[in-house]
């Protein structure tokens, strides 16, 4: 396996019960570089980018085929710990979702629960989280007031610091920045691209033109047909897929001329 | 009815087709004037031309308008950076008409009324009529999506080159004293103004490639 290749995906299926959602999808995925899932509504790239932390495991009837390996470890073999692998594995949703405590209960629950720190540590995670976050600035002075008071944008990057503070190798982003302004749109997207520094990082996004400005990597998911499972039409360079895609049906849908 | 981003695509494609009969037309008036010496053609080339500018800067600001609204990628940005260049090389191509008309006005002066040998209205002749070719060729090529045709307009302008150069080898060794020098320099700046406008629709084609296959190699190659 090449050095630079975080994780690899082989042949990957995904069954809703006897439903097959995505079928025979073969990708790797960069260290330390932004991979942006793109697709029309309902393709499945929510439930593509679920699949690398096994959050799908909490669906009864779901079932996967084929490999994911992080870092060479199948992450769906028998004997995986899930509780490790999600520790590894942080993800940020749509919407921000803060517990509703305080910015610093916030950030120090996952710590917590993985193991026993001193308060002083626990204050380094927390300043060092939020600065990676550039929230620190913003909050330093109210770290004991509710997360809930700040506001869409600062949620949001709370949220990232939540997942920086239990020292995460990758992050998965379910469309972070939908539900926010330009401004705090633009400060998540600045971000990101300073995470990748440390991080690996898989976007899934509606917006075209937030894919073409983040991400290095694009994959293009399709459902051709309402009856069939969603495939992997296109997985290249960014700026290949956004100037000169290779698949039609990939230069058709980033085009609007469907989906 | 707001017009959909294809609709405002399509307008900008039609645009660029009714620049380039207006250019067509002014080059093919050009070389007319320039062969008969008709002064009130060249006038009208000078006149006409208003309207490619006009036409050049409102392509222009409609691009970049359509830019800003719709932030387009892949072949859909690739055109209309297409488009902002090719109504650039179709601007200047009109630029040149008028300095041919400009020579036509100076050649009607009493002092160079002199006539042209037959040799050389035989090549300018055969110059502007590949030279209307490659502008015909670029603009069906950009207006057919016809990569192809595209590629084939850099060979065509070697002829043309090589015609240019036989004017300039005639137009010097035929001068007959001083006098001959104001006339031979104009009908020489005539027939190089010609081999400009076909490379103008050399450019145009190698943009119509880069939009059709998004490969950039098409400006380094010798086509």
């Amino acid at each position: 396996m090449s050095n630079n290749i975080k994780i690899k995906v082989k042949n990957y299926g995904f069954y809703y019960g006897q439903i097959k959602i995505l079928s025979d999808i073969t990708m790797d995925i960069e260290q330390n570089k932004i991979t942006a899932i793109i697709g029309p509504s309902g393709c499945g790239k929510s439930t593509f980018i679920r699949t690398f932390n096994r959050m799908n495991d909490l669906i009864a009837s779901s079932k996967v085929t084929g490999e994911i390996s992080i870092d060479g470890i199948n992450i769906y073999k028998n004997n995986m710990d899930v509780v490790e692998l999600r520790k590894k594995i942080g993800m940020v949703f749509q919407r921000p979702n803060p517990f509703p405590k305080t910015i610093y209960d916030n950030i120090t629950y996952g710590p917590r629960l993985h193991a026993r720190y001193s308060k002083q540590k626990l204050e380094h995670i927390v300043e060092d989280s939020l600065k990676k976050a550039a929230l620190w600035d913003e909050v330093k002075n109210k770290l004991h007031t509710s997360a809930l008071k700040l506001s869409g944008g600062q949620q949001q990057r709370l949220c990232i610091a939540r997942v920086l503070a239990v020292d995460s190798e990758i992050i998965l982003m379910d469309e972070p920045a939908s539900s926010l302004d330009p401004i705090s749109t633009q400060k998540i997207e600045d971000l990101i691209d300073e995470l990748k520094e440390n991080y690996t990082i898989i976007i899934v996004t509606h917006n075209m033109q937030q894919a073409a400005r983040v991400s290095q990597k694009t994959a293009f998911l399709l459902t051709e047909k309402s009856d069939e499972p969603a495939r992997l039409i296109e997985y290249d360079d960014t700026n290949k897929i956004f100037t000169n895609p290779g698949d039609k049906r990939t230069e058709n849908y980033i085009t609007g001329r469907f989906g | 009815m707001r017009k959909t981003f294809h609709e405002k695509l399509n307008e900008i494609n039609e645009d660029v087709l009714a620049m380039g009969s207006l250019v067509q037309e002014a080059v093919h008036n050009s070389t007319e004037a320039l062969l008969r010496r008709d002064t009130q053609l060249a006038e009208k080339i000078i006149k006409d031309d208003e309207r490619v500018n006009e036409y050049d800067i409102s392509i222009e600001e409609k691009c970049i308008v359509l830019q800003a609204e719709h932030q387009p990628v892949a072949v859909d940005l690739r055109f209309l950076h297409s488009v902002s260049i090719i109504i650039k090389h179709l601007e200047r191509m009109g630029d040149l008409t008028v300095n041919i008309a400009k020579v036509v006005r100076r050649l009607s002066r009493e002092e160079e009324k002199k006539h042209l040998d037959k040799d050389i209205i035989g090549l300018l002749v055969e110059m502007g009529n590949l030279v209307k070719l490659e502008l015909a060729r670029a603009l069906e090529a950009f207006k057919n999506k016809d990569a192809k045709l595209a590629s084939k307009l850099g060979k065509s302008d070697d002829a043309v080159d090589e015609i240019q150069k036989m004017i300039f080898r005639k137009l010097f060794t035929s001068q007959k004293g001083e006098k001959d020098i104001k006339f031979v320099t104009n009908i020489a700046l005539a027939s190089r103004y010609l081999e400009r406008i076909g490379d103008q629709s050399v450019n145009i084609g190698e943009r119509v490639l880069y939009f059709l296959t998004g490969d950039y190699s098409v400006f380094h190659d010798d086509m």
